[in-house]
């Protein structure tokens, strides 16, 4: 089922591997020309430690984190790449999973050629961050079918947020998460459905394989908006 | 005591989002008056200092050692992949020796923290006889021993 407007913010595909890359390799992989001319914008991170323990003399230590690629506000993409996971995000805008799995993929292995190897895959994640806009006449009952409850006295002074992790029915490698949260947005009121799904992979290096397991994602996590949602949103979205 | 590290992934994998990230945090800070979240969340270092409180008698080389491991495990979360790191239980034994310990589908593994000098892996195969031990000083490489730890 499809709606004509989307309410999908931003979708994060994510790879766990085994091995742990080091930062020359990563920087290699944002210095491939095509990479750094699509990701103009390059991120370092940086994490800075001071720690004191029974008065001795504070020791201090400075890691880095990966890199964080940006494209240009048009295409919205970012690439979070780290020792041991690789990030795919497509902000704002939405685009259909066909073209952003293939094109996730295709930085997939221009990461693993600058690795010099197949890297062993443990977990693959699909995440889809849904903003669902909420007017005044409409309670959060009538748009999503998670969310949690408050008395009377409470429900206008605290924002709700409610986490729920769950093995999903007939995939036992599949960890499903389910977050919804009010908030509000440039647009107006809503409420955040985001939804997350980990795929466990034992130490998969055959590519084929791997995006073979990203497809299951989809459908599951089709399956699980359609069933958060209820059909007065559906009808919303729908107009 | 079982240490849980699954609420630390799960608040780091939360705030990856670069369009509501920011919105995440707001639920998740301890000042903010109207927050609805989970008292659960916790830092590595504040589970370092629980261990560091639930025993007090720790020598100065166990706790050196334990600020170690735990700077390992936070570089693991910052610089590798927060999904490396995995809930561990741990005690004080009879012999004033600090277990980290994990008991998976794959068997036990160990970390013994003895009070001398002494630091010691240990891995033990539930269906199989593989068996390792290891010993380590306090110039060891943290890091990759901490991988180990989580490996299995």
């Amino acid at each position: 089922m499809d709606l004509k407007r989307t309410p999908i913010r931003e979708i994060i595909f994510t790879i766990s591997f085994n091995e742990t890359v080091d930062i020359t390799t990563i920087g290699k992989f944002k210095n491939l020309p095509h990479i750094s001319s699509q990701f103009p914008e390059a991120f370092q991170g940086y994490h800075a430690d001071i720690k004191e323990i029974d008065g001795k003399k504070p020791r201090t230590s400075v890691s880095h984190d990966g890199y964080i690629l940006k494209t240009n506000k048009i295409e919205n993409r970012i690439l979070h790449v780290r020792g041991g996971s690789f990030a795919f995000h497509k902000i704002k805008d939405y685009e259909k999973f066909d073209l952003l799995s293939k094109e996730f993929e295709r930085y997939w292995l221009d990461f693993e050629k600058c690795v010099g190897h197949p890297l062993s895959v443990t977990m693959i994640s699909v995440r889809y961050l849904n903003f669902i806009e909420k007017n005044s006449n409409e309670s959060r009952q009538d748009l999503v079918n998670v969310y949690p409850s408050f008395p009377p006295l409470l429900s206008d002074k605290i924002n709700g947020f409610i986490h729920l992790k769950f093995k999903y029915p007939g995939n036992e490698f599949v960890n499903a998460n389910i977050v919804t949260a009010d908030t509000k947005d440039d647009i107006g009121e809503g409420i955040i459905l985001d939804i997350f799904l980990n795929r466990k992979i034992n130490n998969e290096q055959d590519g084929e394989k791997i995006f073979r397991y990203l497809y299951d994602l989809r459908e599951i996590k089709n399956n699980l908006f359609f069933n958060c949602v209820t059909s007065h949103m559906i009808k919303k979205y729908n107009q | 005591m079982r240490n849980n590290f699954e609420h630390i992934i799960f608040k780091e994998r939360i705030f990856q989002s670069d369009i509501f990230g920011d919105q995440y945090r707001e639920y998740f800070d301890e000042n903010s008056s109207s927050a609805f979240n989970n008292p659960l969340f916790e830092d590595i270092d504040v589970l370092l200092n629980s261990i560091l409180l639930k025993y007090p008698n720790l020598t100065t080389f166990q706790k050196d050692i334990l600020v170690k491991l735990f700077d390992a495990f936070n570089n693991i979360r910052t610089q590798i992949d927060p999904n490396r790191l995995q809930s561990f239980e741990y005690c004080f034994n009879n012999d004033e020796e600090l277990l980290l310990y994990r008991s998976t589908e794959s068997g036990l593994t160990n970390i013994i923290i003895n009070p001398d000098e002494c630091v010691a892996y240990s891995f033990i195969g539930k269906n199989t006889n593989k068996r390792i031990l290891k010993f380590y000083d306090s110039d060891s490489d943290f890091e990759l021993l901490s991988l180990y730890f989580f490996s299995y």
